[in-house]
């Protein structure tokens, strides 16, 4: 009977094993509660010119979740798109965040002179790395939208 | 195997075997049996889980584009699952040119990402991660200048051409 038992315990163990692991690999941990484009000076702005600087801030959140590790180091990252769609710069910022907390984090970047007029797209991601080397995505991408006047 | 021991153990040592006692030793070595079973099924998805459960295909719709196209990339992912997937653009110098993130469900998915018109001609990689393992899959695609239209050319009129 104590091997039936050992083998019923085992199996219990394993079950909740395979959970967690099924449930890390697609589980995002981090909530982008806010996103807005700010002047190079920290105003809100949603209206630029060419050469001047756009500023990415995002209000991340990180609620408790009994499965999920105390503190979680990423990358967050911002990619700038044009107005034909083209990605056309990245920038990004490595921290971390504890369970239960909030964090506040700017990207910036400079619209190129001969960038085309149009509303361009800033799109958040949070990763634990970079695809390449085997990465975890911790949120959902967010995007925001800005225009660039002549 | 390890119910026979118990069972010749019952018989060499009972002078008058029970028939009780036996059919309680082959019901435990069932219930240990689809026990075991049970462990089976239960590991084999978790070692599947933790050691390469995924292969990634990364397609794109040409093998050929020119520069501002858009490209298609599509991926599918054995076996079936709703996944999230990271991917990266390297352009023929290695250096990244895009990046995103999508939602596959039941292992299928597809992408796109618009060149842009000044971006370097040549071979462009496309690089593909499930999100929270070491799987990835990539594919290749070639950035070509625009063929020169014959029409485009300047031809001086062939009134203006002395004799």
């Amino acid at each position: 009977m104590n091997k039936i038992a050992l083998l019923i315990l085992s199996s219990i163990i394993l079950a909740a094993l395979y959970t967690i692991t099924t449930a890390s690999t697609n589980t995002l941990y981090i909530n982008v509660a806010s996103a807005n484009t700010l002047d190079e000076t920290g105003a809100k702005k949603t209206t630029f010119t060419r050469g001047q600087l756009v500023l990415v801030n995002a209000t991340l959140q990180f609620p408790s979740q009994y499965y999920a590790p105390p503190s979680l180091s990423f990358l967050y990252i911002v990619k700038f798109q044009d107005s034909n769609g083209v990605t056309f710069y990245y920038g990004i910022v490595k921290t971390s965040l504890e369970q239960g907390k909030a964090g506040s984090y700017v990207v910036g970047g400079k619209i190129p002179e001969n960038a085309p007029l149009g509303t361009y797209k800033a799109v958040i991601y949070v990763w634990s790395n970079w695809p390449a080397y085997g990465f975890t995505a911790y949120s959902v991408p967010y995007e925001v939208t800005f225009t660039v006047s002549g | 195997m390890a119910s026979r021991p118990t069972l010749s153990l019952t018989r060499s040592h009972s002078l008058f075997p029970a028939r009780g006692a036996t059919q309680v030793t082959q019901t435990d070595a069932r219930k240990i049996g689809a026990l075991s079973l049970a462990l089976l099924l239960l590991l084999f998805p978790l070692v599947a889980t933790l050691a390469n459960p995924y292969t990634v295909s990364v397609s794109t719709s040409s093998s050929t584009y020119t520069p501002g196209d858009t490209v298609t990339v599509n991926v599918k992912i054995t076996p079936p699952d709703n996944v999230i997937i990271g991917w990266e653009l390297y352009d023929p110098n290695g250096a990244r040119k895009d990046f995103g993130q999508v939602t596959c469900n039941s292992g299928s998915c597809s992408f796109f990402f618009n060149t842009g018109s000044s971006w370097p001609t040549g071979t462009y990689k496309v690089v593909v991660a499930v999100s929270g393992t070491s799987d990835q899959g990539s594919t290749t695609f070639t950035l070509k200048a625009a063929p020169r239209h014959p029409h485009q050319h300047r031809h001086q009129p062939l009134s203006t051409i002395s004799p």
